[in-house]
């Protein structure tokens, strides 16, 4: 059995497995040799979790003393069949929509990954209920016109109980104010990664500052985000102006700016650099928080040097942005749904789930809980922010903007290309 | 310089042996390109097996450490072994004895000889798909697993829809013009040109709404949906292989079947049908291909749990490509090729060369 | 007319006297399938392009086909399209040529220069890479075209290069993976068509004391000609809706026009206008080949003329 950590376990640091695997003996039953895979991960064993069919039906687990983890919901309801989700491609710990499922849970899931919001959109709408998925994970701007035309369902928060284990701030947004619909998956938001050494620039620390270096330094070599609003939001954001507007001066100045000034800086238009920024295809590059965060494993997985490279979180505004877990219209088994989604409100599983995509995961008192579980977590800062940075990030809305703002990316892509 | 004419086919000698023969520049040059545009169309594939042995967790960022690790990550060792050994032993047994036979007998029925290997094949792949669920339990990565059955049973299900249509049409094309070619080909013309995505909406939504209609329910089958959507190029391609391989042959046979009486059905299975059998046999497998990588129109079609491939990949392209994905693109490829090997020793006895199925396959 | 032509006896031609049903009856399969599930549903998405964009539809068509409209045609004829496409269409005649150019050579050589068992060798080892998943082959092309890859770095220690290779999300790096994916797809066609050559044609030029290169002009590259005509079609018009290379390796040089249609579909969800576009395109495209077949049809009329004249004085 090989020693050397895979990729994975960079991000999870061996405290953390050490206390999940202990805990989920405590807590989670049949769960336990499910996780015990975790901690073996990176090796060739053929040690699975089928050898525990056991499901804890429906009960909360007695917590040890002194634990905070006693302070949250721990209600694991079983479920049976298949489970078919629908989400964003490596979104989630394989352990969780995989073996470990199966074995706490009783269901077995099937994962098909979509690219973008509006692939899961065209899909479920044109399907009209067919598409046979019964968990999809659309980002918060996009819920109020899914739940407009209908694509997704009420959940029943009779079944979801451990929804109390979510932090109030993240609940009751203005896209599905009364959780109607939809419960917080993770969070994130935006900033750039640079290679301070190719760009010899030191600091970027604003929205302006990324678009100057971007039209110098890194001119040509340079990656925005591939999603019309993050695009704009570059420009709002360093002009002071809330990127969710309407105003038709507002899009003309950002048109003009873009087409006409920008974008023939740009190298691609990609919304997961992190692979790109590791194999040296730019030096400047928009991105989200966890996939930066990824990508300061990859550089050192491809022999470049990490520290060469810098993250900044977006200023002096950015985005927040929030994927949620949804029940499709139309969905097959919303029974094993909803007990999936309670199940990945426990902390534990919640947690773990965390560690893998570097996202915030919105569980309340997240840092005392992150504390017991993980406390030597990598690059914490890069999933945490401070509460300076959380109140400038603005949310997202698909409003009358949109499509003008999609004709404005088409042309900045035509101006790319040259 | 007009004298260095060399014969089109000297008796079996390699191109090295004949080079020492007959120095001549033109070919040399011509058999160094040759080779610069094979090493060029083998690199990446020799690329995609170095890093499905990759060591790190992105398929293309080489780690400097090669592990068999994402291997173990898509496949139970112990099942896969156990099927590729069964697989072995079945095909050896029906090889092998009628061989046996012939040799201890001193000869043995020709149609069993003949078909023993198909036979084996069959019937490996039944016992096979009942032993494991329908390969679903050698998968560790079920979706992966998932994934790369779905491609299978799919372009599968989609090439024998093609060849039987598209053959049939290829040969009422050659054979029996009229007014409806001229629209028909423009039809066909529509098909090659239209973008997918095009296709795959209109596709998605009329299959929603037949699929409501009584007794037509089985369009909301995501497979269903496949077989549906990737026969409509594929068998677009069949039809033109079909006709073209008909119109290079004058249609005297069949016309001197019919003179001697043959019904026109018996006429099409006796006299027709082998002589398009290597059409049918390069559109398939051109067919099979095609379907095997088509992806816009499967990523729109497909329901929950029938997502193919490269619908797989697609997916998770902007994100993160696993090395285990690269391991699946190894494995699919081994099994076309040997699927092809298959093919071409099923060819080899019907007697058709290599000119000639390349021909086919083309059209020309 | 077809059903007209029902068994009559002597009277008819003798085709029709074996068959007693109508012509089209062994594509009828086909039409179905295609009438069902090509025609019908390209019709709806046709007539949408003629509708206007209601983002609030419950119905699973975001489409409103109260009013026709030219309007979205009017949208689409915009400069970014045309932009686009030209940009698609110059890449794909690229891509072509150069298919033509590289493929030409290999098809010669098998054709001609080898013996029959090197010769379905080398055919099958130019059809097996194909086999591979084409989404796979095209991302490993970012292996070694990665600025901080190995190829890159060897070629910077030898000095072949004074920094990282620049080719990834450039239109080169489309460029070599689109002759890439396509160059099977022409050397095949191309060794057909040489293959069919009598190879009495070549040896009578020859013959006749015409050098290698006048025998290959005059006598082999125009019997040639179907070939090439099977390979660019094969090439080209899948090249034109191709995105998918574009997207995983060109960046933002690598805009494609079929990216430019899927973002009207999805992103702005105006299934108007990206029908009108996808129309305009398949228009577009068949133009394109219209002019080529003229082109060609007009070269070698001149070509014919130009050698009715210099045949004689070489009989003479």
């Amino acid at each position: 059995m090989t020693k050397r950590p895979a990729p994975i376990s960079i991000l999870a640091p061996e405290s953390f497995r050490a206390k999940l695997s202990r805990r989920a003996l405590f807590q989670m039953g049949g769960a336990a040799a499910g996780l015990a895979v975790l901690a073996a991960c990176g090796s060739d064993d053929e040690g699975d979790s089928s050898g525990s069919a056991g499901t804890t039906g429906g009960t909360s687990a007695s917590t040890p003393e002194g634990s905070v983890l006693g302070d949250y919901s721990n209600v694991v309801n079983s479920a049976s069949g298949n489970l078919a989700m629908y989400t964003w491609g490596d979104y989630n710990d394989p352990e969780i929509v995989g073996a470990l499922a199966e074995s706490t849970l009783g269901v077995s899931m099937k994962v098909d990954y979509y690219a973008s919001n509006e692939d899961l959109i065209v899909k479920l709408e044109a399907s009209q209920g067919t598409s046979g998925f019964d968990i999809v994970v659309p980002t918060g701007a996009y819920l109020p016109q899914m739940i407009q035309k209908g694509l997704l369902q009420k959940l029943d928060m009779s079944k979801i109980p451990n929804f109390v284990n979510v932090d109030p701030a993240y609940t009751s947004r203005d896209w599905d104010p009364n959780n109607e619909y939809s419960i917080c998956k993770n969070w994130g938001s935006t900033g750039w990664m640079w290679n301070k050494t190719l760009t010899g620039v030191d600091s970027i620390s604003t929205w302006q500052e990324f678009i100057d270096v971007a039209m110098n330094q890194a001119s040509g070599q340079t990656a925005v985000l591939d999603t019309a609003p993050n695009v704009a939001g570059m420009y709002f954001w360093a002009n002071g102006i809330n990127w969710t507007t309407e105003e038709a001066a507002d899009l003309d100045a950002y048109e003009a700016f873009i087409v006409d000034e920008f974008a023939q800086h740009i190298k691609a238009f990609d919304s997961y650099p992190s692979t790109k920024i590791a194999e040296g295809a730019y030096t400047l590059a928009m991105a989200w928080n966890g996939d930066a965060r990824q990508a300061f494993v990859r550089i050192a997985d491809a022999g470049g040097d990490p520290s060469e490279w810098a993250w900044a979180l977006g200023a002096p505004a950015t985005e927040i942005w929030m994927d949620t877990y949804c029940i499709a219209t139309g969905a097959p088994n919303p029974d094993a749904a909803h007990a999936w989604i309670n199940w990945l409100l426990t902390p534990e599983v919640s947690i773990k789930d965390l560690n893998y995509h570097g996202y915030n995961s919105g569980m309340k008192n997240i840092d005392t809980l992150l504390a017991e579980l993980i406390p030597d977590i990598v690059d914490a800062d890069m999933i945490f922010f401070s509460d300076e940075q959380v109140a400038s990030m603005q949310t997202g809305a698909v409003n009358s903007a949109q499509e003008r703002l999609v004709d404005i990316l088409n042309k900045v892509k035509a101006k790319a290309a040259g | 310089m007009t004298a260095a004419i060399a014969p089109t086919s000297a008796p079996s000698s390699t191109p090295v042996q004949r080079l020492k023969q007959r120095p001549d520049p033109i070919r040399i040059a011509m058999a160094v390109w040759t080779t610069l545009v094979l090493l060029f169309m083998f690199i990446p594939i020799a690329l995609v097996v170095l890093h499905s042995f990759n060591k790190g967790g992105s398929f293309s960022i080489w780690s400097n450490a090669t592990s068999t690790k994402w291997w173990g990550e898509l496949f139970f060792a112990d099942e896969t072994w156990s099927l590729v050994v069964r697989f072995v032993v079945i095909m050896v047994l029906f090889l092998g004895v009628p061989k046996l036979v012939k040799r201890v007998n001193g000869g043995i029925n020709r149609h069993v000889e003949r078909w023993a290997g198909v036979t084996g094949f069959v019937v490996a792949l039944v016992l096979n798909w009942i032993l494991t669920n329908g390969y679903r339990d050698i998968f560790r990565n079920a979706g992966l697993g998932d994934a790369m059955r779905n491609s299978f049973i799919a372009a599968f299900g989609a090439t024998l829809i093609a060849v039987l249509i598209g053959g049939l049409a290829g040969v009422g094309l050659a054979r029996r013009p009229g007014w409806w070619t001229g629209p028909f080909m423009a039809v066909l013309f529509l098909i090659l040109v239209t973008p997918e995505i095009m296709d795959g909406i209109a596709l998605l939504g009329w299959f929603v709404r037949i699929g409501q209609l009584p007794g037509l329910g089985f369009f909301d089958e995501g497979m269903v949906r496949l077989w549906v959507g990737q026969s409509l190029y594929s068998s677009a391609v069949v039809t033109l292989i079909v006709r073209a391989r008909l119109a290079g042959l004058d249609d005297a046979l069949e016309e001197a079947a019919a003179d001697l009486g043959a019904t026109p059905s018996r006429a099409f299975r006796q006299i027709t049908l082998p002589l398009i059998s290597s059409a049918l046999v390069a559109g398939g497998l051109l067919s099979f291909t095609l379907c095997l990588d088509n992806t816009i129109i499967s990523s729109l079609v497909s329901t929950a749990g029938s997502s193919t491939y490269p619908v797989f990949v697609l997916g998770a392209i902007k994100s993160t490509i696993k090395p285990s994905v690269g391991v699946a693109a190894v494995v699919l490829f081994a099994m076309t090729i040997a699927a092809l090997a298959f093919v071409a020793v099923v060819l080899r006895r019907s007697g058709d060369s290599s000119s000639q199925i390349a021909a086919t396959m083309t059209g020309s | 007319m077809a059903i007209a032509q029902v068994s009559s006896g002597a009277i008819g031609p003798d085709k029709d006297r074996k068959w007693g049903a109508p012509k089209w009856v062994l594509a009828a399969p086909s039409i179905v399938w295609y009438a069902a599930f090509f025609v019908v549903p390209i019709v709806f998405i046709v007539l949408y392009s003629f509708g206007t964009k209601n983002a609030a539809s419950t119905s699973g068509v975001p489409v409103d086909l109260g009013s026709f409209s030219l309007q979205n045609y009017q949208d689409a004829f915009s400069d970014v399209f045309f932009k686009t496409f030209r940009a698609t269409i110059r890449i794909a005649v690229t891509a072509t040529v150069l298919c033509s150019l590289i493929g030409l050579p290999v098809a010669y050589f098998l054709a001609f220069k080898v013996s029959e068992k090197w010769r379905a060798i080398l055919l099958a080892m130019i059809i097996v890479p194909s086999f591979t998943s084409f989404l796979i082959r095209t991302l490993a092309w970012r292996i070694p075209l990665a600025p901080n890859g190995t190829l890159s770095k060897w070629l910077q220690d030898w000095g072949v290069l004074d920094g990282p290779i620049q080719l990834l999300e450039t239109q080169t790096a489309v460029q070599i993976a689109l002759v890439y994916n396509y160059l099977g797809f022409m050397i095949l066609p191309l060794f057909v068509a040489l293959d069919r050559i009598e190879p009495g044609l070549r040896e009578a030029s020859k013959d006749l004391g015409a050098g290698r290169l006048t025998t290959f002009m005059r006598v082999t590259f125009p019997l040639a000609g179907p070939g090439i005509a099977a390979g660019v079609l094969l090439t080209f018009i899948p090249m034109c809706g191709d995105f998918v290379t574009a997207t995983v390796l060109g960046g933002a040089d690598g805009n494609m026009i079929g990216a430019m249609i899927d973002s009207q579909f999805k992103g702005a969800q105006d299934w108007p206008l990206g029908s009108a576009m996808a129309v305009m395109m398949i228009g577009a495209v068949l133009l394109v080949l219209g002019i080529g077949y003229v082109v060609v049809s007009i070269v070698r009329l001149v070509l014919r003329r130009m050698r009715s004249v210099t045949l004689p004085e070489v009989a003479r």
